[in-house]
């Protein structure tokens, strides 16, 4: 178990704040003084130290984060959306792989259809926000570029809140019967997207000036 | 007036283990024993304090062969002060709620 202890130790000097450096030394040289029954529980508290340092920052209102802490957001954010805008748009079930007889078949032939139809004409539209927002992402991650572009990110958060509110209300006016929002897929394909383009959008911000040292 | 704010448990018990002997440079580990505080709720007060310049810290060479200096801490003149507030604070505090609960 101490390879596993050492390997938390790593972790948590990875994920401690880079201005928290010599306290994550300070933590790792102390790992060596530790006795062996304490190890484990004391690199798990390490891990939790770093955490709770990375949340600091982000608790007083900056959200300026590292570029690794970066990369697990994009994949969050927009994986998900992304998988689901691929599924239905080059999928075995997608919609570009249906013909005219079958799209007439599937979607036309019975109450409600015409409604899924549309949704999935439109989420192949909107869902591009899934793969627009990885790529913006990971631009980031790797180039430390965030999206400047005011008018694109507004249209990809309005763009993806617009088909989740008018999708809900047609879906209970002319979907299927059997019609419920699913707060899962809400939180995966609309909640996340959205939160992920404001991040970029708010890392696009300057940064404000480190504050004057008081003189004498 | 300024409002002194009053300090987590936690950060008591540590503030009492600093103060038990307030010359003395401490390590994380010795802190963490006397205190029961784990390091994920340690080393978190432990920079705090420091950012508020209540604890002073440095790097201490090890007497063993072979293991690496250790990060050692100690109260600064103002964190002294800062400990005797808290311990005052709570002291009241606690005198506030017997009271309360024998009038009860």
């Amino acid at each position: 178990m101490n390879w596993f202890a050492s390997l938390c130790m790593q972790f948590a000097a990875w994920l401690m704040r880079h201005e928290r450096g010599n306290w994550a030394r300070a933590m790792r040289a102390e790992f060596q003084y530790v006795s062996t029954p304490d190890r484990l529980s004391w690199a798990f508290g390490c891990v939790i130290a770093a955490i709770k340092q990375r949340l600091v920052p982000m608790d007083t209102g900056n959200f300026r984060i590292s570029r690794g802490v970066m990369l697990v957001e994009t994949l969050g954010c927009f994986g998900f959306l992304t998988l689901g805008w691929y599924a239905i748009t080059f999928g075995s079930f997608g919609l570009l792989r249906f013909d005219n007889a079958t799209i007439e078949k599937v979607f036309f032939g019975y109450p409600g259809g015409p409604f899924l139809f549309w949704v999935m004409v439109a989420s192949i539209v909107v869902g591009l926000v899934g793969p627009i927002g990885l790529f913006l992402g990971l631009r980031y991650v790797l180039q430390g570029r965030a999206l400047t572009n005011r008018a694109v990110g507004w249209s990809m958060i309005g763009a993806t809140l617009g088909l989740n509110v008018v999708g809900t209300i047609a879906g209970y006016f002319v979907g299927p019967a059997d019609f419920h929002v699913m707060p899962s897929l809400t939180l995966l394909m609309v909640v996340l997207p959205v939160a992920g383009v404001l991040h970029l959008m708010y890392l696009a911000r300057p940064a404000a000036p480190p504050p004057m040292l008081a003189t004498a | 007036m300024q409002r002194i704010r009053r300090s987590s448990g936690q950060t008591l018990n540590l503030l009492r283990a600093l103060m038990d002997q307030p010359r003395k440079w401490h390590h994380g580990y010795e802190l963490s024993k006397a205190t029961e505080l784990l390091s994920g709720t340690l080393y978190p007060i432990l920079m705090r304090l420091s950012d508020r310049g209540f604890l002073e810290h440095k790097w201490l060479e090890s007497q063993e062969a072979g293991r690496p200096p250790r990060h050692v801490y100690r109260l600064t003149a103002k964190g002294v002060k800062h400990a005797d507030e808290q311990f005052e604070i709570s002291d009241e505090v606690g005198a506030g709620a017997k009271s309360s609960v024998s009038r009860a």
